[in-house]
């Protein structure tokens, strides 16, 4: 019980899905195959929330075969890898692998895996780690999509104090810089800052990418209802943005994150038919509420007609989708707090 | 309730020891017949050192005077003393933490002649105030006499400066490894008409502090993969300048001492880190600098007969300033990235300038009521304005905040039984009014939570007792219920690497010591002294530092419940001024004690040792002295010390494998040293050799210290 409650109590208690050997990236994910050889990576912060740069007491990683209930409890006393001084809680997972930022702020990139010896003791294999070329991203300060059959990872984060966006494209192997630059996108009239990362996406059924962020009147927290989003669709062959069109703020007022990417929740997600959904926020009676809204197939712009969360008690957290035509959403009940160790975001 | 118990304690401990006074009257009314014929007589006295040792406090006392010309800083004599540990971010000017049983540098309150140590300035510290100044240095460890009117909670140093009789000069400079340079000059010179004495000071050191960083990461030549090199430090350079001119009179029908200084002080500090090595800074600075002007007179019989009054008045002008107006990304090789956050807190640019009048008033009324009572009533202002303002970020919010301490203190001193025993009781009032004007970053800083003005009023108390049973043992005892208000630093940040943190709450603690002392006069001229020392601190609302490691910056948080207990001690051995012998060594365990969280959850970190903090370590320290080798009046003194740090775990010990855990590893540190002085003392000539083994050591979250480095110094001294 005192277990169960810790991980409660951790917050950050992230169950990451790696599966090395059972899941092929580009599987239908309107019919995920279930097999047979699974490893469960989860990472948990001691104490509190791990992530958004508080985690003063240790983030520690155990590598399990199955989740199911016949289980043996998962203990962290005296188990598990200490990453604390490495790496950071949030990052790019792609089957079995971590991509970062580091905590260790060597200045680069880092790509990671997960090992049980032979005396089930987990251990990180640093596959590659590879210097800045010439754009700099700080740890957990940025976005991502998979390009080229996801042989291409594409890292996007803002630079000069939040006042221009860069992209960044590296081999998803090696994690070699492949290319580099800024997009063709300048501040609004009367606003101060880009939010601090954005999400970006790569639409299969039109092959873009798709950049959702966010303009302020400036940088930090701010009143979402002075912000405006805006869409830019991108050629990830040139990077060139092909369309940056303002949202109306009946839509949406901000994207439901916009500051660390989708490196430890996921506010986009896409269904076999082609239809793109984002999670965002809009003000309701003075509080923020979540919101979801969706770009049909063929579309470049969200369906005025369509919400997925009416009715909401609060902010969206996260979204994935599971297949079978099946979403899971967690969202927060502001009736029980909004600061972040309330009992709302457990 | 437990304040109006330690009344009744002390009221019925009074009338107990006013009856054991009594008795001890008798007996020497008894002896006053006797005569005695003396044929030899051997006269032997204590030390001023020695006297503050034999306090009912837990404290001690390092002779500087002695040391001063091997000497660079007196952090590294206090560093090696029992149950001090100093960690510092690197080499000549770092930021250092200083820790007294287990509680760490924020709980330690320093002072200049009983005086706030920040009355000099912001950029004054034990690690460059000029050694040739000091006389002693005086380490009060968990119970802090009331003499000193603080809030000090695990410790206090006080650092007392020269009061020669006679005229004297005292120069010396001194250059060693890593482009370090370090001049001092104190002299003190008394106008024979008038009686009028001038005591002039001063400082200066600069380094490089280029020392090796080994085993860093830094960019090939294409910049498409990483080496390990081991490179020099490129950007840690510092300044610092102290003068000090103090002017006044002794021995006048008015005063016993009346003296007026002033001085100033600059400190220039290029930044090389963040809180983490990783994160390499190449272009921010800090700079800081004080004017300061004082005044202090002490009067015996200040207006009744046995009534002294020691009374001080300080005022300080002190403004720092912190430039971070780049945005790059630092490698240890000097070659950078334009990046797009600046370098020390990752977001805009800033270059914040910050003015902190701060003033302190301190006054001492002690009453003798009669042989061995005495009767002490102290105040201490210690007031600090924080006025920020940022002249590249324009949309700063200038603000004012202001930091008000009024500690109270009425003490009760008595000597019985020949002055073989030796207690103190003591009550204390803290009032603290702070008002916040800063409103930057208020989910971080807490400024959202304490806007406006606040006062709140805490009690605390203790007792301390001593008794020799002769001078080879002595036992000693000491109690005090303490509540230690947050410092500036804490409270307001300090403009670069640590955020504010308005809304901490002040420390509260049980102080218990319980040691034994004395010395063995083993006759031959062999000495053996000893010392040992338990301790019990039970601290509620622990101030911790604690890392945003993705923003290299620190932040001071409450932390519900810590006890620390453990255990130091010494000893030492002289044989007839040649050889000195001394190992010390200290343990302390300090545990979280928070059964719950504040949700009602059980915590998972319930009695687990506070990690990112050394628990065991100890000093050896052998030495030997040649005389008359060469020249008339010559010695030559050897010395060795050697510092040894159990590893310790950076983050919680109990979870993680321990094989991935993260730890700052075992330190061994040897340190050598020649001093030959001649002409009884006048010049004297030094060679320090540290860490000659070159060891790989780390402090304060894995920042790598100096490797072997050399010192040579020389120093006038006339008299």
């Amino acid at each position: 019980m005192k277990n169960f409650k810790f991980f409660l109590m951790a917050f950050a208690a992230l169950v990451v899905l790696a599966l090395p050997a059972g899941c092929d990236p580009t599987d239908d994910p309107e019919k995920p195959v279930i097999k047979d050889t699974y490893s469960f990576d989860l990472f948990v912060c001691a104490v509190k929330h791990g992530g958004m740069s508080k985690n003063k007491n240790g983030t520690f990683v155990r590598s399990v075969s199955a989740l199911t209930a016949d289980q043996p409890r998962v203990e962290f006393t005296g188990k598990g890898v200490d990453i604390t001084e490495n790496y950071t809680l949030e990052s790019i997972t792609r089957g079995r692998y971590y991509y970062q930022v580091p905590q260790k702020a060597t200045g680069g990139f880092v790509k990671f895996h997960i090992e049980r010896d032979a005396s089930g003791a987990e251990k990180i294999v640093e596959d590659a780690e590879v210097p800045f070329k010439d754009k700099v991203y700080s740890a957990r300060k940025y976005t991502h999509a998979w390009v080229g059959d996801s042989t291409t990872l594409v890292i996007v984060g803002t630079a000069d104090n939040a006042t221009k966006i860069q992209w960044t494209k590296l081999s998803e192997k090696t994690l070699t810089v492949e290319s580099e630059g800024n997009f063709n996108i300048t501040l609004p009239e009367g606003y101060g800052a880009f939010s601090t990362s954005g999400l970006l996406t790569y639409r299969k059924s039109d092959q873009k990418l798709y950049y959702f962020y966010i303009a302020k009147p400036a940088a930090g927290m701010g009143d979402a209802a002075k912000s405006v989003t805006y869409i830019a669709i991108i050629d990830p062959k040139t990077m060139a943005v092909e369309s940056n069109t303002a949202v109306p703020a009946e839509i949406m007022e901000e994207t439901a994150g916009s500051a660390y990417g989708e490196l430890m929740q996921n506010m986009i997600m896409q269904d076999g038919a082609g239809n793109l959904y984002l999670a965002g926020l809009k003000t309701v009676d003075g509080a923020e509420m979540g919101i979801l809204r969706r770009i049909k197939p063929g579309e470049k712009a969200f369906d005025p007609t369509w919400n997925g969360f009416p009715n909401p008690e609060g902010k969206l957290l996260t979204v994935q989708y599971l297949g079978y035509g099946k979403a899971l959403a967690y969202s927060r009940d502001e009736k029980l707090g909004t600061k972040i160790d309330s009992r709302s975001h457990f | 309730m437990k304040v109006s118990r330690i009344i009744v304690s002390m009221i019925c401990a009074m009338g107990f020891c006013a009856a054991l006074q009594a008795q001890d009257t008798l007996l020497f009314k008894g002896v006053l017949s006797d005569t005695l014929t003396l044929h030899n007589a051997t006269v032997t006295a204590t030390s001023r050192t020695q006297q503050v040792k034999e306090k009912a406090y837990s404290v001690n006392a390092l002779n500087i005077n002695e040391i001063s010309s091997t000497l660079n800083s007196i952090a590294t004599a206090v560093d090696r003393s029992s149950g001090i540990r100093i960690r510092e971010e690197g080499g000549v000017g770092s930021d250092f933490e200083l820790s007294i049983n287990g509680l760490s540098g924020n709980s330690i309150r320093y002072f200049l002649d009983g005086l706030p140590l920040d009355a000099k300035g912001s950029g004054v510290t034990l690690a460059n105030l000029p050694v040739n100044m000091i006389e002693r240095v005086e380490i009060y460890k968990g119970v802090i006499p009331a003499s000193l009117g603080s809030d000090a909670l695990g410790g206090a140093i006080n650092i007392i400066t020269n009061r020669r009789n006679r005229n004297y000069l005292d120069f010396s400079a001194g250059v060693g490894s890593f482009h370090t340079a370090k001049t001092d000059f104190s002299a003190q010179y008394r106008l024979p008409r008038t009686g009028l004495i001038f005591r002039p000071v001063i400082s200066a050191a600069y380094s490089k502090n280029d020392y090796i960083m080994r085993d860093v990461k830094v960019r090939n030549e294409e910049h498409t993969a990483f080496v390990i090199k081991d490179l020099p430090r490129f950007h840690d350079g510092y300044r610092s300048l102290y003068a000090q001119l103090e002017a006044g009179v002794n021995d006048r029908s008015w005063a016993d001492a009346f003296f007026v200084s002033a001085s100033v002080s600059r400190t220039d500090k290029e930044i090389q880190t963040g809180a983490t090595q990783g994160h390499v800074i190449g272009m921010a600075e800090r700079h800081t600098e004080a004017l300061n002007f004082s005044a202090r007179y002490e009067k015996n019989h200040f207006l009744i007969e046995g009534l002294r009054l020691n009374a001080s008045l300080s005022q300080t002008f002190d403004h720092a300033q912190t430039i971070d107006t780049t945005y790059r990304r630092y490698y240890w090789d000097g070659t950078w990235i334009e990046g797009s956050y600046s370098e020390i807190r990752g977001r805009s640019k800033m270059l914040r300038d910050y003015r902190r009048p701060f003033t302190v008033v301190r006054s001492n009324l002690d009453y003798r009521l009669a042989e061995g009572h005495s009767l002490s009533l102290n105040y201490l202002l210690n007031r600090v304005g924080n006025k920020q303002q940022d002249f590249w970020d324009e949309s700063f919010e200038p603000s004012d905040d202001v930091l008000s301490k009024h500690v109270l203190g009425l003490s009760y001193d008595q000597s019985l039984l020949g002055g073989r025993l030796n207690n103190a009781f003591f009550v204390k009032d803290y009032i603290n009014h702070l008002r916040i004007g800063q409103t930057e970053l208020p989910t971080t800083t807490g400024s959202g939570e304490m806007a406006g003005t606040s006062t709140r009023n805490y009690f605390g108390g203790g007792i301390g007792t001593r008794y020799s049973a002769s001078g080879v043992l002595s036992l000693k005892g000491s109690y005090e219920h303490s509540v230690r208000l947050p410092v500036s630093r804490e409270l307001l940040g300090n403009g670069s690497t640590v955020y504010p943190n308005v809304a901490l709450k002040p420390e509260v603690s049980e102080n218990f010591n319980l040691g034994a002392f004395g010395t063995w006069d083993l006759g031959g001229g062999h000495l053996l002294s000893y010392e040992a020392n338990g301790f019990l601190r039970l601290v509620d609302n622990y101030i911790q530092a604690t890392i945003y490691e993705t923003q290299s910056m620190m932040q001071y948080v409450n932390v519900a419940a810590v006890h620390v207990k453990g255990v130091d001690a010494e000893v030492r051995y002289d044989w007839a001024g040649k050889l000195h012998l001394a190992v010390n060594a200290s343990y302390d365990d300090s545990r979280d004690q928070r059964k719950y969280t504040q949700s009602g959850e059980p915590s998972i970190t319930y009695r687990n040792r506070t990690p990112n903090r050394p628990w065991a370590f100890c000093n050896a320290e052998a030495a030997y002295t040649f005389r008359h080798l060469a020249l008339q009046g010559d010695r030559l003194r050897l010395g060795a010390n050697y510092r040894w740090v159990h590893w310790f775990y950076l983050t919680w010990a109990a979870y993680g494998s321990a094989s991935s855990k993260s730890r700052v590893p075992t330190q061994h540190l040897t340190d050598l040293s020649a001093l030959y002085s001649w002409a009884g003392g006048r010049y004297n000539l030094s060679l320090e050799c540290d860490n000659v083994f070159n060891f790989l050591a780390f402090d304060n979250y894995m920042l790598q210290k100096p490797g072997r480095s050399f010192y040579l110094k020389f120093r006038l001294f006339l008299q």
